[in-house]
Protein backbone atom coordinates (compact mmCIF):
# COMPACT_ATOMS: atom_id res chain seq x y z
CA UNK A 1 0.00 0.00 0.00
CA UNK A 2 2.92 2.81 1.39
CA UNK A 3 4.80 1.68 -1.56
CA UNK A 4 2.19 1.90 -3.83
CA UNK A 5 1.82 5.46 -2.61
CA UNK A 6 5.61 5.84 -3.04
CA UNK A 7 4.73 4.78 -7.19
CA UNK A 8 2.40 7.54 -7.55
CA UNK A 9 4.96 10.15 -6.38
CA UNK A 10 7.55 8.95 -8.79
CA UNK A 11 5.04 8.67 -11.54
CA UNK A 12 4.57 12.26 -10.80
CA UNK A 13 8.22 13.32 -10.95
CA UNK A 14 8.16 11.47 -13.97
CA UNK A 15 5.29 13.26 -15.57
CA UNK A 16 6.76 16.36 -14.17
CA UNK A 17 9.99 15.62 -16.93
CA UNK A 18 7.77 15.31 -19.48
CA UNK A 19 6.52 18.63 -18.42
CA UNK A 20 3.10 18.11 -18.51
CA UNK A 21 1.69 20.15 -15.78
CA UNK A 22 -2.03 19.17 -15.55
CA UNK A 23 -1.59 15.76 -15.07
CA UNK A 24 1.27 16.43 -12.40
CA UNK A 25 -1.10 17.87 -10.47
CA UNK A 26 -3.88 15.52 -10.80
CA UNK A 27 -1.40 12.64 -10.15
CA UNK A 28 0.41 14.61 -7.00
CA UNK A 29 -3.46 15.44 -5.82
CA UNK A 30 -4.16 11.89 -6.06
CA UNK A 31 -0.93 11.18 -4.23
CA UNK A 32 -2.76 12.85 -1.49
CA UNK A 33 -5.87 11.48 -1.44
CA UNK A 34 -3.70 8.18 -1.35
CA UNK A 35 -2.15 9.22 1.82
CA UNK A 36 -4.87 10.06 3.52
CA UNK A 37 -7.01 7.69 2.98
CA UNK A 38 -4.01 5.17 4.86
CA UNK A 39 -3.61 8.06 7.81
CA UNK A 40 -7.48 7.60 8.08
CA UNK A 41 -7.48 3.69 8.35
CA UNK A 42 -4.34 4.06 10.92
CA UNK A 43 -6.29 6.27 12.87
CA UNK A 44 -9.81 4.10 12.75
CA UNK A 45 -7.97 0.92 13.28
CA UNK A 46 -6.08 2.26 16.48
CA UNK A 47 -8.68 3.67 17.88
CA UNK A 48 -11.51 0.80 17.67
CA UNK A 49 -13.91 3.67 16.30
CA UNK A 50 -15.46 3.84 12.76
CA UNK A 51 -15.93 6.92 10.84
CA UNK B 1 15.85 44.17 -17.92
CA UNK B 2 18.70 43.86 -15.76
CA UNK B 3 15.97 44.11 -12.77
CA UNK B 4 14.07 41.15 -14.41
CA UNK B 5 17.21 38.88 -15.12
CA UNK B 6 17.99 39.30 -11.38
CA UNK B 7 14.29 38.54 -10.41
CA UNK B 8 14.13 35.52 -12.02
CA UNK B 9 17.85 34.24 -10.74
CA UNK B 10 16.53 34.82 -7.05
CA UNK B 11 13.36 32.93 -7.78
CA UNK B 12 15.24 30.01 -8.95
CA UNK B 13 17.80 30.28 -6.21
CA UNK B 14 14.85 30.23 -3.95
CA UNK B 15 13.20 27.51 -5.68
CA UNK B 16 16.62 25.27 -5.77
CA UNK B 17 17.24 25.88 -2.34
CA UNK B 18 13.84 25.06 -0.64
CA UNK B 19 13.92 21.82 -2.40
CA UNK B 20 17.36 21.16 -0.59
CA UNK B 21 16.43 22.06 2.43
CA UNK B 22 14.07 19.35 2.11
CA UNK B 23 16.55 16.90 0.58
CA UNK B 24 18.39 17.32 3.70
CA UNK B 25 15.35 16.59 5.85
CA UNK B 26 14.86 13.06 4.15
CA UNK B 27 18.62 12.47 3.45
CA UNK B 28 18.46 12.48 7.19
CA UNK B 29 15.54 10.15 8.04
CA UNK B 30 16.93 7.48 5.31
CA UNK B 31 20.15 8.24 7.76
CA UNK B 32 18.70 7.00 10.25
CA UNK B 33 17.15 3.96 8.52
CA UNK B 34 20.45 2.68 6.74
CA UNK B 35 22.72 3.59 9.37
CA UNK B 36 20.87 3.50 12.59
CA UNK B 37 18.92 0.22 11.74
CA UNK B 38 15.87 2.43 12.71
CA UNK B 39 13.03 1.16 10.50
CA UNK B 40 10.59 3.60 9.79
CA UNK B 41 6.77 3.29 11.11
CA UNK B 42 3.43 3.52 8.96
CA UNK B 43 3.06 7.60 10.40
CA UNK B 44 6.80 7.69 10.03
CA UNK B 45 6.55 6.92 6.49
CA UNK B 46 3.10 8.74 5.91
CA UNK B 47 5.31 12.13 7.07
CA UNK B 48 8.05 11.25 4.10
CA UNK B 49 5.64 10.87 1.77
CA UNK B 50 4.26 14.49 3.30
CA UNK B 51 7.81 15.98 2.61
CA UNK B 52 8.03 14.66 -1.02
CA UNK B 53 4.59 15.55 -2.14
CA UNK B 54 6.09 19.19 -0.78
CA UNK B 55 8.84 18.72 -2.41
CA UNK B 56 6.94 17.85 -5.32
CA UNK B 57 5.09 21.09 -5.77
CA UNK B 58 8.30 22.92 -5.21
CA UNK B 59 9.88 20.84 -8.36
CA UNK B 60 6.90 21.93 -10.37
CA UNK B 61 7.85 25.29 -9.42
CA UNK B 62 11.05 25.16 -10.83
CA UNK B 63 9.69 23.30 -14.06
CA UNK B 64 6.83 25.86 -14.96
CA UNK B 65 7.51 28.42 -12.78
CA UNK B 66 5.76 29.98 -9.99
CA UNK B 67 1.68 28.86 -10.01
CA UNK B 68 -1.17 29.34 -6.84
CA UNK B 69 -1.89 25.84 -8.04
CA UNK B 70 1.34 23.94 -7.08
CA UNK B 71 1.82 26.74 -4.06
CA UNK B 72 -1.79 25.14 -2.93
CA UNK B 73 -0.70 21.34 -3.15
CA UNK B 74 1.94 22.16 -1.12
CA UNK B 75 0.03 24.05 1.29
CA UNK B 76 -1.89 20.44 1.34
CA UNK B 77 0.96 18.03 1.82
CA UNK B 78 2.62 20.58 4.71
CA UNK B 79 -0.96 20.31 6.53
CA UNK B 80 -1.00 16.53 6.27
CA UNK B 81 2.50 16.25 7.32
CA UNK B 82 1.83 18.44 9.83
CA UNK B 83 -1.52 16.45 10.99
CA UNK B 84 0.16 12.66 11.09
CA UNK B 85 3.06 14.14 12.67
CA UNK B 86 1.06 15.90 15.40
CA UNK B 87 -0.95 12.41 15.26
CA UNK B 88 2.70 10.93 16.56
CA UNK B 89 3.62 13.37 18.87
CA UNK B 90 0.12 12.76 20.64
CA UNK B 91 0.57 9.11 21.28
CA UNK B 92 4.19 9.95 22.81
CA UNK B 93 2.81 12.78 24.84
CA UNK B 94 1.65 11.45 27.82
CA UNK B 95 4.73 10.25 30.27
CA UNK B 96 5.58 6.75 30.38
CA UNK B 97 4.02 6.45 26.82
CA UNK B 98 7.85 6.03 25.20
CA UNK B 99 8.60 7.41 22.34
CA UNK B 100 9.58 6.37 18.72
CA UNK B 101 13.31 6.02 17.55
CA UNK B 102 15.97 7.96 18.05
CA UNK B 103 16.23 11.72 19.40
CA UNK B 104 17.74 14.41 16.74
CA UNK B 105 19.34 17.43 19.13
CA UNK B 106 16.50 16.65 21.82
CA UNK B 107 13.78 16.35 19.82
CA UNK B 108 12.36 13.36 18.01
CA UNK B 109 12.04 13.41 13.98
CA UNK B 110 8.41 13.17 14.61
CA UNK B 111 8.34 16.38 16.42
CA UNK B 112 11.24 17.94 14.22
CA UNK B 113 8.57 16.89 11.15
CA UNK B 114 6.06 18.98 12.75
CA UNK B 115 8.56 22.09 13.26
CA UNK B 116 9.00 21.59 9.69
CA UNK B 117 5.83 21.47 8.39
CA UNK B 118 4.62 24.70 10.58
CA UNK B 119 8.30 26.55 9.04
CA UNK B 120 6.75 25.26 5.49
CA UNK B 121 3.39 27.03 5.63
CA UNK B 122 5.01 30.04 7.46
CA UNK B 123 7.54 30.26 4.59
CA UNK B 124 4.10 30.34 2.10
CA UNK B 125 2.06 32.63 3.73
CA UNK B 126 5.15 34.89 3.49
CA UNK B 127 5.56 34.14 -0.52
CA UNK B 128 1.47 34.27 -0.83
CA UNK B 129 2.07 37.92 1.17
CA UNK B 130 4.36 39.13 -1.10
CA UNK B 131 2.75 37.77 -3.77
CA UNK B 132 6.45 36.53 -4.83
CA UNK B 133 5.92 34.88 -8.24
CA UNK B 134 8.15 35.89 -10.87
CA UNK B 135 9.90 33.55 -12.39
CA UNK B 136 9.71 33.48 -16.15
CA UNK B 137 10.71 29.89 -17.40
CA UNK B 138 11.44 31.17 -21.23
CA UNK B 139 13.84 33.72 -20.08
CA UNK B 140 15.55 30.92 -18.21
CA UNK B 141 19.33 30.48 -19.24
CA UNK B 142 20.30 26.66 -20.26
CA UNK B 143 22.61 26.40 -17.39
CA UNK B 144 19.78 27.30 -14.92
CA UNK B 145 17.45 24.35 -16.82
CA UNK B 146 20.42 21.60 -16.51
CA UNK B 147 20.73 22.95 -12.79
CA UNK B 148 16.47 22.57 -12.14
CA UNK B 149 16.55 18.83 -14.27
CA UNK B 150 19.45 18.08 -12.17
CA UNK B 151 18.05 18.87 -8.96
CA UNK B 152 14.79 16.75 -10.00
CA UNK B 153 16.44 13.55 -10.65
CA UNK B 154 17.83 14.09 -6.92
CA UNK B 155 14.44 14.15 -6.09
CA UNK B 156 13.03 10.76 -8.48
CA UNK B 157 16.48 9.17 -6.98
CA UNK B 158 15.32 9.91 -3.16
CA UNK B 159 11.84 8.81 -4.27
CA UNK B 160 12.69 5.71 -6.04
CA UNK B 161 14.93 4.64 -2.66
CA UNK B 162 11.85 5.34 -0.62
CA UNK B 163 9.86 3.14 -2.58
CA UNK B 164 12.23 0.34 -2.40
CA UNK B 165 13.04 0.30 1.06
CA UNK B 166 9.53 0.77 1.68
CA UNK B 167 8.66 -2.64 -0.47
CA UNK B 168 11.27 -4.44 1.52
CA UNK B 169 10.07 -3.10 4.75
CA UNK B 170 6.39 -3.44 4.50
CA UNK B 171 5.38 -5.26 1.17
CA UNK B 172 2.25 -5.01 -0.70
CA UNK B 173 0.16 -4.66 1.89
CA UNK B 174 -0.13 -2.73 5.37
CA UNK B 175 2.71 -1.90 7.16
CA UNK B 176 3.48 -3.62 11.03
CA UNK B 177 2.85 -0.55 13.30
CA UNK B 178 6.06 -1.64 15.32
CA UNK B 179 8.75 -2.93 12.30
CA UNK B 180 11.87 -5.19 13.71
CA UNK B 181 12.52 -6.33 10.45
CA UNK B 182 12.22 -5.88 6.70
CA UNK B 183 9.25 -8.43 5.74
CA UNK B 184 11.48 -9.36 2.17
CA UNK B 185 14.82 -9.94 3.34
Amino acid sequence: MMAGIFLLLFITVIVILMKKQFAAEVFLFISLIAASVLFLHHITSHLQIQL
Amino acid sequence: MANKQNNIILSELFGILEICGLLIVLSLALFFQFALKELPCPLCLLQRVGFLGVMLAMCMNLQFGYKNSHIGLSLLFALFTGFVSLRQVALHVIPGTGSYGYAFLGYHLYTWSFIATMAIIMYYAVILIFDFKPTHQNLLSSAWKTINKSVIFLVSAIILINMVATYMECGLGFCPENPTKYSKE
